[in-house]
This record gives structure tokens, sequence and C-alpha cells, in this order.
């Protein structure tokens, strides 16, 4: 069963280097390759997916636990994301070249890790866990978007104020309009993460006995949508556009994927399925 | 004085204070989570906290516990002002513009919900931290107790809690539900008595049982053989005896932690096996979590050991030991929160607030042909 969800995620890892090379071409030769480059981010989609299906089906729940179910659950989440957002959005398919070599790390980390199937303890299963992960992949996946934005933002700033913006830059769109995309994704990143925290509050109150504890991982989502929080009150009050909404969403980012990939390594966290990506 | 009010009025309601506030509050977490708390931030071995003014400072601060800090809670009940002015003036603009027949937008209505269940929430929070109690507290099969605070093994108190004595609670049956030879988990049949309720309910890991604000949590379970001591024939010691779990991975051990038993000149330890062999070296093995052959092991104070199945006596020293029977018992957490429901009802709000803001439009009314 391991071997055939190998396979699988090798060959979802193929079809992102393709995508991702086809991208980075389209970034510097022709905006159109970029429609090809989502199809084959499609396809690796559906290699991806079913390796993910072959994991829960052999578990019996969800891919969430340990290094090797995490990293390529996340991995899967945020090609959902970039896929609907492609679809929805063919202006901010270029982002691909940024998030899919993002998902093609991650498999990869997840891959290389233990494949080990872990015993879970039987209070983890519950329908507010199932929605605390779901959200957990989108606000991950509306954060890198919103941070991917903003380098875009900081790419083309700079090249409109030396006068430059030909090639792909000129194709990125204005910069009022990439402003508006940031703070649209980060309004999305910190919704996302205020269910993702609401949820896992009620799922904890019922496993632990209490909906807050200040744990780690608790404390850094905290963080991180409270950074969102000012950045929504920084743009819709303060007016804070351009470079300083982009740093502002790399910077919420940085604190994320800390939150949800780097606690193990300097906490003990109450968070069992994030200590074993250690 | 009028216009100092109006102006700390103003200040209270200033978003610029609000984008501050929330800053400063993920700064002060970071903080927390930075800088090691309780005990450990003494014991780290990194930082020259064998400085005598870093610690005073530390100490002063109130660094190694941020989140009960004095300053901490001062910046939440800021935040809350804060908050709460900044959502009064934006329904009081909402409602301005309604009387005078303008547009409220959804995105207005949304924010208003929004930041009203944050307020919502917040109180939750405060209702938690100060009125409400959590405990542990160990039932054998058969036995009763109230809420008294000598019946908790663990006690932590809100600041505001006042009453104990709400309910007893009452462990009516217990059950081992096992996944082969394992022990998979415990379920507990336990009866709340309230001065109006008698509830009868099921509890098992992340099962609880709620019961108004108070809920009821399953944290372990063990056994507890009957142990007999005699001497010349005068029972100096009957009593059933609670036997700790420890559960580490894939290993379970049940055991008494070294203690001096009430009438008994001596103290003991020992482990509890459910299922084992003995060995002709006279070693007990574990075989399983399963009741088959239980076995006590007795630690003596002076060193000596006896081993003791299920119905059997032995002599050691002038005293006869023996083992006739078996019970179970439940350690349960007991929590007691009344801003428990608060917070909930304050983060469904949040969610219902989303809706209002970025869920789909309501259907245009149909123009009538009349």
């Amino acid at each position: 069963m391991v071997k055939a969800q190998l396979i699988f995620y090798w060959i979802s890892v193929g079809f992102y280097a393709l995508a991702t090379a086809l991208f980075v071409a389209g970034w510097n030769f022709k905006k159109e390759w970029n429609t090809r480059a989502v199809a084959l981010t499609a396809a690796g989609f559906v290699a991806n997916t079913v390796a993910i299906g072959l994991r829960w089906y052999q578990t019996g729940h969800f891919p969430y636990y340990g290094a090797y179910e995490v990293y390529t659950s996340y991995a899967w989440g945020l090609v959902l994301l970039f896929l609907v957002v492609a679809y929805y959005k063919p202006a901010l398919r270029f982002l691909g070249a940024f998030l899919v070599p993002l998902a093609f790390l991650m498999i990869g980390v997840g891959i290389m890790s233990s494949t080990e199937v872990k015993e879970i303890p039987r209070s983890y299963f519950t329908f507010w866990l199932g929605v605390h992960i779901a959200f957990a992949k989108l606000s991950y996946g509306s954060a890198l978007i919103a941070a991917g934005l903003g380098a875009a933002t900081l790419l083309k700033h700079r090249a409109v104020r030396k006068g430059e913006g030909k090639g792909f830059l000129s194709r990125l769109g204005e910069l009022p309009q990439l402003d508006l995309l940031t703070y649209r994704f980060m309004a999305f990143a910190f919704f996302m993460l205020m269910i993702m925290i609401i949820s896992g509050a009620i799922w904890a109150m019922k496993a632990w006995g209490r909906y807050w504890g200040w744990d780690p991982v608790e404390t850094w989502a905290f963080i991180s949508w409270l950074v969102y929080g000012l950045a929504l009150h920084l743009y819709r009050t303060f007016g804070w556009r351009g470079n300083k909404l982009a740093w502002l969403a790399i910077i919420a980012l940085v604190i994320v994927v800390f939150a949800f990939f780097g606690i193990p390594y300097f906490y003990d966290t109450a968070h069992e399925h994030i200590r074993a990506t250690e | 004085m009028r216009r100092i009010l109006v102006k700390i009025g103003e200040l209270l309601g200033s978003k610029v204070v609000a984008a501050f506030l929330i800053g400063a509050l993920a700064l002060a977490s970071a903080l927390g989570m930075l800088i090691p708390q309780g005990q450990s931030f003494f014991q780290a071995q990194s930082f020259p906290w064998h400085l005598d003014f870093v610690r005073r400072a530390v100490s002063f601060l109130q660094l190694h516990r941020v989140f009960s800090s004095s300053w901490f809670l001062f910046l939440v009940v800021l935040f809350f002002l804060n908050l709460l002015a900044c959502t009064t003036s934006q329904g009081y603009a909402a409602i301005k513009k309604w009387r005078e027949g303008r547009r409220v937008s959804r995105w207005q209505v949304g924010t208003i919900l929004f930041h009203t269940s944050l307020l919502i929430v917040c109180v939750g929070a405060f209702a938690t931290l100060t009125l409400s109690m959590n405990g542990y507290m160990v039932l054998g099969v058969g036995q009763s107790k109230e809420d008294q605070p000598g019946n908790y093994g663990y006690l932590e108190k809100g600041i505001l809690f006042r009453e104990h004595g709400r309910f007893a609670l009452k462990l009516t049956d217990q059950e081992q539900h096992f996944r082969g030879e394992k022990r998979d988990y415990t379920s507990s049949l336990v009866e709340i008595t309230t001065p109006k309720i008698v509830k009868t309910a099921e509890v098992s890991d992340g099962q609880p049982v709620y019961l108004g604000n108070l809920a009821v949590y399953h944290h372990d379970a063990g056994f507890a053989p009957l142990l007999q001591v005699r001497k010349n024939g005068e029972i100096l010691f009957r009593s059933y005896v609670i036997f700790r779990t420890e559960e580490k991975e894939e290993t379970v051990r049940f055991y008494l932690s070294p203690s001096r038993p009430p009438g008994l000149p001596f103290s003991w330890s020992g482990e509890f096996y459910p299922d084992a062999v003995i060995t002709k070296e006279n070693k007990v093995l574990f075989r399983s979590e399963r009741i088959r052959r239980p076995i006590v092991v007795l630690k003596l104070g002076d060193g000596s050991t006896i081993i003791l199945e299920k119905g059997e006596k032995k002599k050691v020293g002038g005293y006869e030991f023996s083992f006739s029977d078996l019970t179970y018992w439940t350690g349960f957490d007991i929590v007691y929160d009344p801003g428990r429901r608060i917070a909930v009802a304050g983060a469904a709000g949040g969610v219902v607030s989303l809706l209002v803001m970025y869920g789909p439009g309501l259907p245009k009314r149909r123009k009538s042909n009349n």
C-alpha cells in the first residue's frame, strides 16, 4: 500500500516539476504557457489525490499525523486552492511559478520521512478535527498566495521605480490591482485562520477539557491571526498599500509557516500530530 | 473634567489605538513564546539568569508568566474597551445612516457583527479565567463523592470562583474495551446529581458528559485490588488500593508509589499485573491488559517482596497479606466553566458575520405586476 502511495507521489512530483518549468518559462517567454502549466499541475494533483486517498484508506483517517502525512496533505491543499484560484482568476496563474515548486518541495520532504502508520488516540476523531484541518490547509494556502502576490508587488514596484517593467512584470497587472488582491487573500487567510482556531478550540474543549491553554501551537496561530487582523486594519483604515502591505504579507507568511511547521523544533506541544513531524 | 472624559472616550474609540493594541497583543504573545515560561525560565542555562538583577527584573516585569501577568491582562482589558467603543460608534453610524434612508452595506453590518462577536468571546474568556474551576477526582466503581475541595486530587480555581457543593459524582460502572490483547479505551458510567437533576451518562476518552456549565472528562483509569494485612488474627489494614496507570507509547504499567498505609508500621510500594506469569526464578512477567491472572507484587520498606495472586494469602515477618478481590477506578477531570458557552456563542457569531460579509446576496424582491 505504501509503495503504491509513493509511486503516485513521485508521479505528482514529476508533473509539478514540469509545471514549474513551464510556469517559469511562461513568465519569461509566452504567457499562454501558463495555461499548459496549470493543466500539468492538475494532472499532478490527480496523482496527489490518489496517493492521499490510498493513505486515507490505509490508516482509516484523513492524512494529518506525522511528517509524511502532514507535508503531503498540505501540498495537496495548497495545489487545490491554487487550481481553484487559477480557474476563477486566470490573471493569477503566474503564481504557479511560486506555489507549485513549494508543493513539489513539500511532497519531497514528506516522502523522505517515515511512512510508518502511527496509532492515534481515539479522542482525536471528531467532526471538529476535520473542520480544523480543512481550514488549516485553506489558511496556509491563502497565506502563501497573499505572500506570492506581495513578492510580485515588490518586484513590480522596484521595476516601476527604475522605469523598467517589460517582460513578465508587465503582465502582473497594475500595482493597485495587486494591492487589492493581496489584501483580499490576507482577509481570506484571516478568516480561515479564525475558523481554524475556533474549530480547534471546540475540539480541544471536548478532548482536553479546555478551549484555550496558551499551547505554543495555539499561541502562534493566535499571533498569526492578530498579524493578519492588523494588516486588514492598516489597509482599510490607514491606507497601507504597495511595499508596506507586501512586506506585511510576507512577514505574516513567515509566522504562519513557523506556527505550522517550526514549532516542534523549539517547543513541547500538546499537538501530537505536529510533534510527530520532527 | 468633562473635557478629560471626552478625550479619554475619543482615545478609547480611536482606530489608531485599535491598531496599536492589536500589534501590542501580537508582540506580547510572541514575547510569551520566546521567553521560557514558568519555572523553566529560571532553569534555562543558555541565559544569564544567575545574575541577580536579571532575575529580579524578570520577576518584576512578570516576563516568566506573560499570559497571567497583570500587564497582559491590562492590555486585554484596554483591547476590550477599545473594541467596545469602536463597535458602538460603528453601530451608531450605521443606525444614523439607516435612519437617514441611506443604504447600510453588508460589509458594514458584517463588520459590526464580527466585532460584537469578538466582544462576546472576550466576555466568555474573562468568565472562564475568573469564574471557572477544574479538578481531578478519582472514583472506584460504586463510589460516590461530592464536589468538595478535599475530594479532589488536584484543584485549580479562578479568582472569583466561590461556591463548591454544586453536585455529587458516582462511578456506577466501568467497562474496558480491547483491540486484540491491548486495551483500546475505557468507558465509565457516571451519575451526576445536582439539587435539580440526576443525569446518568457514559464517559470515555474524547467523550465527556456535559450538564449545564459542568463537564466531566475521562482522564485515566486502572485497577484497585482489595488488600488485607492481619497480625495475630487482628485486621490492621483492609482496603481497595489504587494502583496508578502509567502509559508510555506502547507500554503500560500499574504501580503503587511508596507510601505508608494507615494502621501499618511499615511503608510499601508495588506493581499490579492484570495478566502475568511467574517464572521459575520468581520473576513476574506482564502478559496482557485483560484480567486473566491478576497478580500484586508488594515491596515492603525492609526490602522484602511479596507476590500475591488473587485469592492468595502469604505470611511475611509475622504479618499475613492477602489479595481477595479486585475493582476498577476512573480518574475524572471535572471542569466548571460558565465562560465556555459564552465564548462558543461569540465564535458562532463570528462565523455568521463572515456569511453576512461574504455570503451570497439575498434574492431580489420580485416586483408585483399589480
